[in-house]
């Protein structure tokens, strides 16, 4: 791994500056796309929001651990949350265009913009982990 | 990053909302504020103008979909304006253009607007 760094947030909205803050300082370290980082930022947004919407059901008071691991030639960030169990990759893929005022477009866009999407129930804790991979040659 | 709401009219009844910075789940009930108090069933067509809009999610997008939608519903016009590459990769990936009216430059929705108002005009529409 080349380096790894970890950030405490409060499931609440505007922790999204400090989110992406977090991130901007981890994806400096790397030389990557500006629409890898714009991607990424997206990614950590929609499972933010994810996570006060559904996990905690809008109580602003919890906590999320957010892990970034970057090695040779990808991105791993990893959203963990003491929530109900909830698995997001087992929500059905929203009828997009039918009703798009309702979830699932979140989900949508991680999956569109990250390379893998893993769910696990650890200890009473939601983990959910994404990759995105970058172009290794470029670091 | 914040989000800057700007709202003026247009003529012919129309409100340009101007956005600028970001549209996500921390602003998107900011939008939806302002819509609420704009918006009504007085005015004939919103423009949506996000040249200076450099970040924008789920969240926004419901809001924005949910003022066409609202649009729709009394026969007015919605116009989405200068979407910068990011954004436009967002409305695609959820395939959210089909339907939209969008438009790459002030010039050409002027020229749109005026074709529409000649019609009008004209008792074709």
């Amino acid at each position: 791994m080349l380096f790894s760094s970890h950030i405490a947030l409060r499931s609440d909205s505007s922790e999204c500056e400090r989110l992406y803050r977090f991130l901007a300082d981890g994806l400096d370290r790397l030389q990557v796309s500006m629409e890898f980082r714009h991607d990424l930022k997206l990614v950590a947004e929609e499972l933010l929001a994810n996570i006060i919407n559904h996990g905690y059901a809008g109580d602003s008071g919890k906590s999320i651990d957010v892990d970034l691991k970057v090695d040779s030639n990808c991105v791993r960030l990893t959203f963990t949350d003491s929530g109900g169990a909830f698995n997001p990759l087992d929500r059905e893929a929203p009828e997009l265009l039918n009703d798009l005022s309702e979830g699932g477009m979140g989900l949508l866009l991680i999956k569109s913009l990250t390379d893998s999407q893993q769910y696990a129930r650890n200890n009473g804790h939601n983990v959910f982990t994404v990759t995105k991979n970058y172009n290794k040659g470029k670091i | 990053m914040s989000l800057e709401i700007e709202i003026h009219a247009e003529p012919n009844e129309g409100k340009r909302i101007s956005l600028a910075g970001s549209l996500d789940t921390d602003t998107a009930p900011q939008l939806q504020e302002k819509v609420d108090q704009e918006i009504n069933s007085t005015v004939h067509t919103v423009i949506m103008d996000l040249k200076r809009l450099h970040f924008l999610s789920s969240a926004g997008l419901r809001v924005i979909f949910k003022t066409k939608k609202q649009m729709d519903e009394h026969h007015g016009k919605f116009l989405l304006l200068n979407l910068q590459p990011q954004v436009r990769k967002v409305f695609d990936i959820i395939k959210a253009l089909d339907g939209m009216q969008v438009f790459k430059s002030q010039e050409e929705m002027d020229e749109y607007l005026t074709a529409m108002q000649n019609k009008v005009l004209d008792g074709d529409a």
